[in-house]
C-alpha cells in the first residue's frame, strides 16, 4: 500500500511538473556556483528584458503547438512586422500608438494566412509555416532593399527600456500576454476548443462546431503575439533589421516543447514560459561563462535535443506508470 | 529465407498494382510538367533572348546540379511519408566538413568528400533514431537537427570561412567531361542508381511499403524502424554529396550556404510527383521539379528581380505546389 502511494507521488510530481523545471533548477545552481555575476538583480532586469520578446512569442506557439501545428513563421513575420512597423513611422509619419496597431494587425494578417493555408488548402503546418517563413523574409528584405531602417521617434524607445513601478515595460507586457493566454485556455470555451483541436479534431467537427475557425484563430493568434514582440524588440533596438527575428521560432518552437507540449493537446501557458526560461538561462549562462557564440550554437541545440528527448521519456514513463494502475 | 522472399514480394506488388491502374493519368501528369518546364522556358525566353543560349542553359543545369541531389534525398524521405528539414543545415555541415579537410589537414583530397560523407550519414542515423526509436514527429527531430547541425557546423569554422580548394576537387564543380560539366555527370549518374535502386531492390521497395501503408508494411515483416533509419542516413548522403558538389563550385564555403535549399529540396520532389503522404513518386520527377524551381530563379536573375525578392516567389511556390499534392491526392 505504502509502496503504491509513493508511486502515485511519484506520478503526480513527473506529470503535474514539466521536466524542464528540474532540468531549469539545476542549470540555475550550475551558473550560480561557476559565476558570481549570475545571481545578480542586473542580470536578472537585463533577462527579463532581452527575454520578454521569448517569452511572448513562445504563448503564441504554445496555442498552435496544443491544436497540433507547428509554427515556423513567426521569427520572420516578426521582422516584417518590425520592418513595416518603422517603415510607415518614418516614411508616412504616423504616430506610435497607430504603428503598433500596424504591427499587431500585420501578425494577425500573416498568422490568419498561416491559419488558411492549413485549413482550406489543407497543408501539413510546418510547410505552410515554412512558405510563410519564405514570403514574410522576401517581403522585408525586399521593403527596403535589405538595409536597416532607423530614425525612429524618440519617445518609441520608451515601449522596450521604460519602466512602470520600477519594473521594465516589457516584462509587463509579457505578464500581460501570459495572463490573456491562460485566461483564453483555461476560462473560455475557445480554449475547450483549441485543446479539443488536438485531442480529436474529428470530434469537435462531428459536435457541429467549426472547427477550422478555432483553428485559424489560434494561428491567428500566434501572429498576433509575434506583432506584439515586433514592438518590443524594434523598440530596444531603435531600428528594425530585415533578419532580426530569424533563429527565433526555434527558439520558441523548442522552449514549448520542452515546456510540456510533445503531442497534439497538451501543453500550457505555465509550460510554455518555463520552457522560455530555460533557454533564456541557458543562452545568458553559456554567455556569462564566456563561451564563443560559434561554440554557443553547437551547445545549444545539443543540449535541446538531449532535453526533448529526456522529457520525451520522462512522458512515457508516466504514461506506463498510469497503465499500471489501472490494472 | 523463401517464405521472407515471399512476404516481401507481396507487399512490392502493391504499389505497382496502384500505379498501373492510374498508368495513363500518370503518364498524363508527367507530361503536363515538362509541358509547364517548356511553357516557362518559353515565356522566359520570349522575355529575355539571352536564356535560350547555350552558354546560360548550361549554366542553369550545372546551378541545378546540387539542388538536384539534394531533393533526391528529400524524394526518398517523402517515399516513407516523412520529412527532413535538416537536409539545408547537412549541406552546410558537409560542405564545411570538406571545406575543414582540404584547407586545415594534409589528407588527400577524396578524404574531404568521404567525410563529407560520413558526416551526412551520421547525421540522417540521428534523425532516423530519434525519429524511429525515440518516436519524435519526423517534423520536430529533422528540426532539431537542423539546429544541432547549423550549430556543429559554426563551431568547426569558427570565425572565417574556408576557401581555395585543391584543383582535383574544384574540378567535381567546374570541370568538363566531353564538353558536359561534370556535375551534369554526377547527377546523371546519382539519378540512374536511384532509380534502379527504388525499383529493383528490396530496400528500394520497402520505403514505398512504409510510405503507403505502414501497418501493412509491419504486418509483411519489414523492419520498418531500420528501413526508416537508412532512408534518413540516404538522404543525409545525398545532401552531403550535394554539399561537396556546392563547395567544388564555389571554391569557397560559409556558415550560410545550405540554408536556401530546404524550401527548393520541398518544393521539387512535390512539383515532380512525389506525394508528401508517402508510397508514390520517384526520381525523375524530382529532376524535372529541380528544374522549375531552378528555371524560376534564374528567370527572375535575367528579368533583373532583385534577389531580395526571391525567398517570396519561393515560399509561394512552396505552398502552392503541396496545395497541388493535396487537391491530386483528395481527386484521387
Amino acid at each position: 500500500m505504502k509502496l503504491k502511494n509513493s508511486k502515485l507521488l511519484l506520478r503526480l510530481i513527473l506529470e503535474k511538473i514539466p521536466t524542464v523545471f528540474w532540468i531549469l533548477i539545476v542549470m540555475v545552481v550550475y551558473f550560480s556556483v561557476s559565476s558570481t555575476n549570475f545571481m545578480t538583480l542586473d542580470n536578472a532586469i537585463n533577462l527579463s528584458r532581452q527575454g520578454a520578446i521569448l517569452l511572448i512569442l513562445s504563448l503564441g506557439v504554445v496555442v498552435v503547438k496544443i491544436t497540433g501545428g507547428m509554427d515556423l513563421s513567426n521569427g520572420a513575420v516578426m521582422s516584417l512586422c518590425g520592418m513595416l512597423m518603422a517603415w510607415s513611422m518614418v516614411n508616412l509619419h504616423i504616430p506610435i500608438s497607430l504603428a503598433i496597431l500596424v504591427s499587431i494587425l500585420i501578425g494577425i494578417l500573416l498568422g490568419t494566412l498561416n491559419g488558411i493555408f492549413v485549413t482550406f488548402l489543407g497543408i501539413p503546418s510546418f510547410i505552410a509555416t515554412l512558405g510563410t517563413q519564405g514570403i514574410a523574409v522576401g517581403l522585408s528584405l525586399g521593403l527596403n532593399n535589405g538595409k536597416v531602417i532607423g530614425g525612429l521617434p524618440k519617445l518609441f524607445s520608451e515601449i522596450g527600456n521604460g519602466e512602470f513601478l520600477n519594473i521594465p515595460l516589457p516584462l509587463w507586457i509579457s505578464v500581460f500576454v501570459f495572463i490573456l493566454t491562460t485566461l483564453i485556455l483555461n476560462q473560455t470555451p475557445l480554449g475547450v476548443y483549441v485543446y479539443a483541436l488536438g485531442g480529436n479534431e474529428e470530434a469537435l467537427k462531428l459536435s457541429g462546431k467549426p472547427a477550422w475557425f478555432y483553428k485559424i484563430l489560434a494561428y491567428s493568434y500566434s501572429g498576433m503575439t509575434a506583432g506584439i514582440a515586433a514592438c518590443i524588440l524594434t523598440s530596444r533596438n531603435m531600428a528594425a533589421q530585415p533578419t532580426v527575428g530569424s533563429g527565433m521560432e526555434f527558439e520558441a518552437f523548442a522552449g514549448v516543447v520542452l515546456g510540456g507540449s510533445f503531442i497534439a493537446g497538451k501543453g500550457t501557458a505555465f509550460g510554455a514560459v518555463l520552457g522560455a526560461l530555460f533557454i533564456l538561462l541557458l543562452r545568458n549562462g553559456l554567455n556569462i561563462l564566456g563561451i564563443p557564440t560559434y561554440l554557443q550554437l553547437a551547445i545549444f541545440g545539443t543540449v535541446l535535443i538531449v532535453a526533448i528527448v529526456l522529457s520525451t521519456l520522462v512522458e512515457r514513463r508516466v504514461q506506463s506508470m498510469r497503465d499500471e494502475e489501472r490494472e | 529465407m523463401g517464405p521472407k522472399n515471399n512476404l516481401t514480394d507481396a507487399n512490392m506488388a502493391k504499389p505497382e498494382l496502384n500505379s498501373e491502374k492510374r498508368s495513363i493519368g500518370k503518364y498524363f501528369s508527367q507530361f503536363s510538367r515538362i509541358g509547364a518546364l517548356l511553357l516557362l522556358c518559353i515565356g522566359i525566353s520570349l522575355l529575355n533572348q539571352n536564356f535560350i543560349k547555350v552558354s546560360n542553359l548550361i549554366n542553369v543545369l550545372r546551378q541545378a546540379a546540387p539542388q538536384i541531389i539534394i531533393s533526391f534525398g528529400m524524394t526518398i524521405v517523402f517515399l516513407t511519408g516523412g520529412i527532413d528539414l535538416s537536409i539545408g543545415s547537412v549541406v552546410t555541415l558537409t560542405s564545411i566538413i570538406s571545406g575543414y579537410f582540404l584547407t586545415q589537414t594534409a589528407l588527400p583530397w577524396w578524404c574531404a568528400i568521404l567525410g563529407a560523407v560520413l558526416m551526412g550519414a551520421f547525421s540522417g542515423f540521428i534523425t532516423g533514431q530519434l525519429i524511429s526509436f525515440v518516436k519524435l514527429p519526423p517534423a520536430v527531430a529533422s528540426y532539431g537537427m537542423l539546429w544541432v547541425g547549423k550549430g556543429i557546423a559554426f563551431a568547426i569554422m569558427g570565425a572565417s570561412p574556408f576557401f581555395s580548394f585543391a584543383d582535383e576537387f574544384r574540378f567535381l564543380g567546374r570541370g568538363y567531361f566531353l564538353k558536359i560539366p561534370m556535375p551534369i555527370w554526377i547527377v546523371l549518374a546519382i539519378a540512374l542508381m536511384l532509380g534502379w535502386f527504388l525499383k529493383y531492390t528490396t530496400l528500394g521497395r520497402c520505403f514505398f511499403a512504409i510510405g503507403a501503408n505502414p501497418r501493412a508494411a509491419r504486418a509483411s515483416g519489414i523492419k520498418v524502424s531500420k528501413t526508416l533509419v537508412s532512408a534518413y542516413m540516404m538522404s543525409g548522403m545525398l545532401a552531403a554529396i550535394g554539399g561537396v558538389i556546392l563547395a567544388a563550385r564555389l571554391n569557397a564555403v560559409d556558415q550560410d550556404l545550405g540554408a536556401s535549399f530546404l524550401l527548393p529540396a520541398i518544393a521539387s520532389p512535390v512539383m515532380g510527383g512525389t506525394s508528401m503522404a508517402g508510397g508514390q513518386g520517384g526520381v525523375a520527377g524530382t529532376i524535372i521539379g529541380s528544374l522549375i524551381m531552378i528555371v524560376v530563379t534564374n528567370g527572375m536573375n535575367l528579368l533583373g528581380i532583385s534577389s531580395l525578392w526571391q525567398q517570396l516567389v519561393t515560399g509561394v511556390v512552396v505552398v502552392l505546389s503541396v496545395w497541388l499534392d493535396v487537391v491530386m491526392r483528395k481527386r484521387n
